[in-house]
């Protein structure tokens, strides 16, 4: 056992500091004021810049452009573009798709897109949802009929994350419609151009008042074929296999970006006065801090564990989806104790050191809201911990 | 980065688990709870004869020269064993505490005899008015002339009623200092207080405990220190087997939800009874990532204060959620003083207030925040 780092790890990080210190990521245009990771922004600008140094690459092969780093790098990495709280929304499920196109993309489309992808150019969004198929995700009703030299799409994707910004859409549909074929046995998995004729984003309002997601509309799209990914039919397959670890790469960040907020949060309460004491000193307070704290730091060394097993190439069976029960769990009883601490004060409106605090407390609790949803409900995380996990009987 | 075993771990685990399965059933735990010493000394002899009371001494005290680490592995399967007796004490707060402040004297006489298993130790620390706070000690330890006089009362003293040497800590004319007491002094009585999982603690009243320099263990003074380091040492290896318990915890309930069927199919396929079990399966992970954590950095002399805090008070908490959920999985037939479960309801409880409640280690954890 070793839970420290390499003398190379810490220059590492050392590395990622100095770099945000001579980048302040306040100071970069945003284009959406939508996310749960950031100082509440994505930004084309600073997602580029990151394309520019291959931290968008870091673990590619290098004949794409990747450094061949270590998984545990770009863990740190992560973790270190979490703690600054970078304009990088939907990053790291970003990362984990272009991930699923190095392991299953023919050459020809691993030479199309990965450039781009690698550089910040082109952003994926997932396109797996629908409005009949949730959590009950094989029910999907998009089809995909294959015809000359195209697979013709009619349907509708729903919960389509930032797909307004992205460029290509991870999409799955339904290539075989005979009710004989197993459904496991009846999905692909796509690349969407959303410039294609036929394609309709529309954004959808989320209970913030802003726009995350939208619905995605295709009306007989002709997806040339070449932009199948993987296998014919093996889309379910293809996605227990690397989609899975969505789970874990998207919420991978969240432990370091709460803690972030956890340490601006005592900074208040230090700082903060109230009937007549210093918050940091009230008890209920401080409780509300020390419990978060624990809950967050073991959220975070349950996910080192998981990323450690990834890095030694270990065999993984329910640990993506207990991650993410654990950190949404977390989460949603961090920001309510976050909005406890604030009390009243969350809704202060004055220019002071403390406005952005405020104001971002109140979107990450109302974000916690979904966040149980978001990636797979928890309950269907908790069916699959029961199952593939503990190996509990289905029936 | 490495959160795997060595393969001298994997192999201590398995010895350990495979000692336990055969020379400790659970009934012998039960029976135990009622015995007066309350730990077979036969046990504890071929536990010394393995090699375990030395093994984490250096060779030159008789021991195998292996890491806390190591023994925090060790213990975990003692946890999950329910392993009652003085094992804890007599390594963990009486040998490693003569290792680390000790003369040499003092570690020649002593811990040799500790890896031999012919030795109890155990240490005094917690009062009627104060828990871990030095500065609110009352049995004061007063110099007159050449000598050394302890008087007052020491209360949760575990395995005091066996220990052969009790390590006190006494206030002195400008602190904390520790004193080695033979436990057969005169003026030294030792009381049992009620236990509620096999445990034994005790009251030790000191009465004009005659001591000399010679006694004292490391410098005058110094004890608030040295209590720190052992606190960490005790809180970690409480949450090893505290996670050692856990994990039997975890495969009972599985297993009888896999076993025990109802409505005419088992009631692990009932999504009601596989949400506890995912619950705790995530308790069970943070436990043992924050408790080798801890142990590792214990093992390796970092500081770490806020990382034992934070595991002590993660697995006191999460073995109480586990323990509860382990009951309602087994329904009432864990109940039953015949079944196994209330062992580790029992031993989840006591767990956690020993060597600082969630609460005490919460303190820490603020302080540390900065708060």
């Amino acid at each position: 056992m070793d839970f420290g780092f390499t003398p190379e790890q810490e220059a590492w990080r050392q590395e990622i500091r100095d770099f945000l210190k001579d980048n302040p990521p306040e100071k970069f245009p945003t284009q959406t004021g939508e996310d749960s990771w950031g100082h509440g922004a994505f930004s084309y600008e600073f997602v580029r810049l990151l394309g520019s140094k291959g931290w968008l690459s870091l673990t590619w092969p290098r004949q794409y452009g990747g450094r061949e780093r270590p998984w545990i790098d770009l863990l740190i990495l992560f973790e270190e573009l979490a703690y600054a709280r970078v304009p990088w929304a939907a990053g790291a499920i970003c990362w984990s798709m272009s991930n699923t196109v190095l392991d299953l993309a023919s050459e020809e489309l691993k030479q199309e897109f990965l450039p781009g992808i690698g550089s910040g150019e082109t952003m994926l969004w997932l396109a797996m949802s629908e409005p009949d198929a949730g959590s009950d995700l094989l029910a999907m009703r998009t089809t995909a009929i294959e015809q000359d030299d195209c697979f013709l799409v009619n349907g509708q994707k729903v919960w389509s994350a930032l797909a307004h910004l992205s460029h290509y859409g991870f999409l799955f549909a339904r290539t075989e419609t005979d009710p004989k074929v197993p459904k496991w046995a009846s999905i692909s998995l796509f690349l969407l151009d959303k410039s294609l004729p036929g394609v309709t984003i529309s954004p959808m309002t989320s209970m913030l008042g802003d726009i995350f997601h939208s619905e995605v509309f295709m009306d007989n799209v002709r997806i040339p074929k070449r932009y199948l990914l993987g296998e014919k039919n093996q889309g379910v397959i293809h996605l227990t296999k690397t989609l899975e670890f969505d789970r874990f790469w998207a919420r991978f960040p969240k432990p370091r970006f709460c803690q972030k907020i956890l340490h601006d949060l005592v900074q208040y309460a230090k700082e903060t006065r109230r009937d007549g004491a210093l918050l940091s000193q009230d008890p209920r307070a401080r409780h509300l801090m020390v419990e978060s704290a624990v809950e967050i730091e073991t959220c975070r060394q349950v996910f080192w564990n998981v990323g450690w097993k990834i890095d030694k190439g270990l065999p993984l069976t329910y640990e993506a989806s207990a991650a993410k029960v654990f950190a949404d769990d977390m989460g949603l009883r961090f920001f309510d104790r976050g909005m406890q601490i604030l009390g009243p004060y969350a809704y202060l409106d004055e220019a002071d050191k403390w406005d952005r605090l405020r104001a971002n407390m109140r979107r990450w609790y109302l974000w916690t809201a979904g966040d149980s949803l978001a990636g797979g409900t928890s309950e269907i995380a908790r069916n699959t911990m029961a199952t593939a996990g503990l190996g509990l009987p289905r029936k | 980065m490495d959160f795997g075993l060595s393969e001298q771990q994997e192999m201590l685990k398995k010895t350990a688990r495979d000692f336990f399965i055969k020379e400790l059933p659970r009934t012998l735990v039960k029976e135990l709870a009622q015995d007066p010493k309350g730990y077979p000394p036969e046990l504890w002899k071929k536990m010394a004869d393995l090699g375990w009371t030395g093994l984490v001494l250096p060779e030159e005290y008789g021991g195998s020269g292996a890491t806390f680490l190591d023994l925090t592995i060790l213990l975990e399967e003692m946890g999950r064993a329910c392993l009652p007796g003085p094992f804890l004490s007599t390594v963990v707060l009486g040998a490693l505490t003569i290792m680390d402040v000790g003369s040499e004297e003092q570690k020649k006489s002593i811990l040799p005899k500790v890896a031999e298993g012919e030795l109890v130790l155990t240490l005094a620390m917690a009062e009627p008015h104060a828990i871990y706070r030095g500065d609110f000690f009352e049995v004061e330890a007063k110099h007159v002339g050449h000598h050394y006089t302890i008087t007052g009362t020491k209360l949760f003293v575990p395995d005091a009623h066996v220990a052969d040497y009790i390590i006190v800590a006494a206030k002195t004319k400008g602190g904390i200092t520790l004193f080695l007491v033979d436990a057969k002094s005169q003026g030294v009585h030792c009381k049992l207080l009620p236990a509620m999982a096999g445990e034994r603690q005790c009251e030790v009243r000191f009465d004009g405990v005659k001591l000399t320099k010679a006694d004292m263990l490391g410098a005058v003074n110094r004890g608030q220190d040295y209590l720190e380091r052992i606190m960490h040492r005790a809180a970690v290896a409480k949450c090893a087997e505290m996670l050692g318990g856990a994990e039997q915890v975890m495969e009972m309930s599985v297993q009888y939800a896999k076993d025990r069927v109802a409505f005419g199919r088992p009631i692990g396929s009932y999504q009601a009874i596989q949400h506890h079990c995912a619950n705790m399966l995530n308790d069970l992970d943070g436990c043992r990532c924050m408790t080798r954590r801890a142990a590792w950095m214990v093992s390796e002399g970092l500081p770490c204060a806020m990382e034992v805090s934070l595991a002590k008070a993660w697995v006191g908490q999460a073995c109480h959620r586990m323990t509860c959920l382990g009951h309602e999985i087994h329904g009432a037939i864990a109940f039953q003083h015949d079944h196994d479960m209330h062992l580790y309801f029992k031993q989840a409880v006591v767990g956690e207030a020993a060597f600082g409640s969630s609460g005490h280690h919460g303190e820490v954890v603020a302080k540390e925040l900065g708060l």
